[in-house]
């Protein structure tokens, strides 16, 4: 079953274009990596995969239905079929790490009290952080808060998860705890696409990897392939070398989204 | 969820004193022109209102009884005053009379109501008969400075 | 003409941003609760400060008009006086000033920090609705905390002012409320005030959810947000001040 699928995809805002031509897909099952220096579009990617952007031209389907055509309701279900770790971790700060995961369960689910509770003790159990229920988000350390949000994210166990920088700005320790839990997690059938800038890393835990520079896609294929790759931006990237120029930038994007150029 | 109950009880707390506020405001500190006045009213001519204005002070010995409605003009040119009692339990008499004073030297001007003793009352939008009129300071200085001219024609002629 | 256009575009957004946040009453029990719990955070903790900004104001109108009113032998008056200034309109605009830098600051930075956390994002992607949950609750939280802040700061005006004016003054506690009850009307003086009020609460939670929710993601974003809410906050409080006053002053008396 085809879980993504990128048809042309373009964006052009304000005279800027983010996107340009991409064609993509995924099936069920496959653990696919997004790299790309900062500001090359990875983040546009994921926010046209996920519907808080609408393409200029093509189109985006996710789980086979077109996602620019997609009423709200329909949307948000599709959306609650994803677990997403974000950048920030976005966990809430005047709630406790168990209020924080079990809200969602909470707001949508009418379960009761002790089921709800045994759920949470559960995924903080599979992440290791058992008995931090009682504590606040800024009382852990960043490893820590990534792992309370990577148990968020799988609370409901979705079939999709979404990493968006998981191992960006983590000690060692840290980072192979994170990819000991990727795969234990993709174990149970998911599929995943993680999103990153460090080759290395990902190589580690994704089976495929696409490369995106400046909104365009420098290379796709398997680890093997893409290391093997004698595209120029992709050998840059696989050296560590920084001479790459970016004419785009994320920030300004946001920026310009909001106030409209 | 005891917070919980606490920030119930905060704010539960929070519309009550809001509401106690209110009340008091509209009881103790504040004409009360929300509700119809049981009163009534009476209306006055005067030749020289001198100056008194809407929402003056209608006063007996001193303590506040009602207030001016409005002036006006009437045919003759005189000053129509319409003024208001607060309670329908004050009767006045018919012969009851009113006079236009000043508070202070240049103060705020005030009706001063001086009761009568007939046994006729007055009702509601009746006139009040006996009128006398505001002081007006130019005159005033007018009657000194004339005085003053005819004491110098009497030192004149006596000496 | 561009910074014309952009500013338009501004308003537009905001006014689309307030008319969503409008429709987004609650329709859960947590929806609920978080408005009960805006409005102890915004309203409760705000009490003291209005309260004693209020006994401050009260004196000092009161020593003020004191020695005015002396001039023409009115001292009598006084208490009116002070109260009619304060109910019409120092109660209202400084309760809204009070608030735009307390509540408008706190809000557009709690905003503005969650937008930079991602947690709207995050929100959108649990399905939940961030403007039931997060933004109708201190929208409502504040207007309805606005009025009663307001109230109290009328309250505590007088109260300091009969003080004043009994221990200080000499005044007869009798001609205090005397002067007071006849003086000030109710509806149109206390209640002019209480609307107002009720407006500038409107204003000041409009431009910090706003602020907050459109802040930029650089280094000085938040900055950005938290005095610019303010600083707008209270202009636009003076300026509808001056509109409503200018309008209704045929009104009165």
């Amino acid at each position: 079953m085809e879980i993504v699928r990128f048809d042309q995809v373009s964006l052009n805002v304000c005279g800027r274009t983010l996107m340009d031509q991409v064609s993509f897909s995924m099936f069920l099952g496959e653990h696919i990596g997004i790299i790309g220096p900062s500001g090359a579009g990875k983040s546009t990617f994921l926010k046209l995969m996920l519907g808080f952007l609408k393409p200029s031209k093509g189109k985006v389907y996710l789980f086979g239905q077109a996602v620019s055509e997609l009423s709200d309701q329909d949307l948000e279900k599709l959306r609650m079929d994803i677990g997403m770790l974000f950048q920030t971790d976005a966990l809430f700060s005047e709630w406790t790490v168990e209020e924080n995961i079990a809200f969602p369960i909470r707001y949508h689910y009418d379960l009761p009290e002790q089921v709800t509770r045994n759920l949470v003790k559960l995924k903080l159990d599979d992440v290791g952080l058992r008995g931090a229920e009682r504590l606040f988000p800024r009382e852990l350390s960043g490893g820590m808060a990534r792992r309370v949000a990577l148990a968020r994210a799988v609370s409901r166990d979705p079939n999709f998860i979404i990493y968006d920088e998981p191992f960006t700005g983590q000690d060692p320790v840290t980072k192979s705890h994170l990819k000991i839990l990727m795969r234990k997690f993709h174990k149970e059938k998911m599929s995943s696409v993680i999103v990153s800038h460090d080759i290395k890393d990902l190589s580690e835990v994704v089976q495929k990897m696409v490369v995106i520079w400046e909104g365009r896609v420098m290379a796709f294929g398997t680890v093997d392939e893409v290391m093997k790759s004698d595209n120029e931006v992709v050998r840059h990237f696989i050296d560590g070398s920084s001479l790459l120029t970016q004419e785009n930038s994320d920030q300004d994007l946001l920026t310009d989204i909001m106030e409209g150029c | 969820m005891s917070e919980n109950r606490f920030i119930n009880a905060g704010v539960g707390a929070l519309l009550l004193l809001g509401i106690v506020s209110t009340m008091f405001i509209a009881f103790f500190a504040s004409a009360s022109d929300w509700k119809d006045y049981q009163g009534y009213n009476l209306i006055a001519k005067f030749d020289e209102s001198a100056g008194l204005r809407s929402r003056a002070p209608v006063r007996i010995a001193g303590v506040q009884i009602g207030e001016v409605v409005s002036v006006s003009l009437t045919e003759n040119y005189q000053a129509n005053v319409l003024i208001r009692i607060d309670s329908t339990d004050l009767m006045l008499a018919t012969d009851t009379s009113a006079n236009i004073y000043t508070e202070g030297l240049l103060g705020v001007r005030y009706i001063a109501l001086s009761p009568g003793f007939d046994e006729t009352l007055l009702k509601h939008n009746d006139s009040i008969e006996q009128t006398s009129s505001g002081f007006v300071l130019e005159n005033l200085i007018g009657q000194v400075m004339v005085q003053a001219g005819l004491q110098d024609e009497v030192t004149d002629e006596t000496r | 003409m561009s910074s014309m256009y952009a500013f338009c575009d501004r308003l537009g957004l905001s006014f689309r941003f307030i008319m969503r946040v409008l429709a987004s009453y609650p329709s859960r029990r947590v929806h609920v609760k978080q408005i009960l719990e805006q409005i102890y955070r915004l309203g409760n903790e705000t009490v003291l400060i209005i309260l004693v900004a209020g006994s401050f104001i009260g004196m000092v109108i009161t020593l003020q008009g004191f020695t005015n009113l002396a001039k023409y032998g009115a001292e009598s008056e006084i208490s009116g006086l002070t109260a009619y200034s304060i109910y019409r309109e120092l109660a209202p605009v400084l309760t809204g000033i009070l608030v735009a830098g307390r509540v408008g600051s706190l809000l557009a930075a709690e905003i503005g920090m969650m937008q930079i956390n991602q947690q709207f994002m995050c929100l959108e992607m649990l399905g939940i609705n961030a403007n039931r949950l997060i933004l109708f609750p201190r929208l409502l939280a504040v207007i309805v905390s606005m009025p009663i802040l307001n109230t109290l700061f009328c309250l505590s005006a007088i109260m300091s002012s009969n003080v004043v004016c009994t221990v200080g003054l000499g005044l007869p506690e009798g001609m205090f409320w005397n002067s007071l009850q006849y003086q000030t009307l109710f509806m149109l003086d206390f209640m002019h005030g209480l609307k107002k009020s009720f407006v500038f609460g409107i204003i000041v939670a409009w431009i910090a959810l706003f602020q907050g929710m459109y802040t930029s993601k650089d280094r000085l974003g938040l900055a950005h947000a938290t005095t610019t809410t303010v600083v707008s906050a209270s202009l636009f409080v003076l300026a509808i001040d001056y509109v409503i006053t200018a309008i209704s002053g045929g009104v009165m008396v």
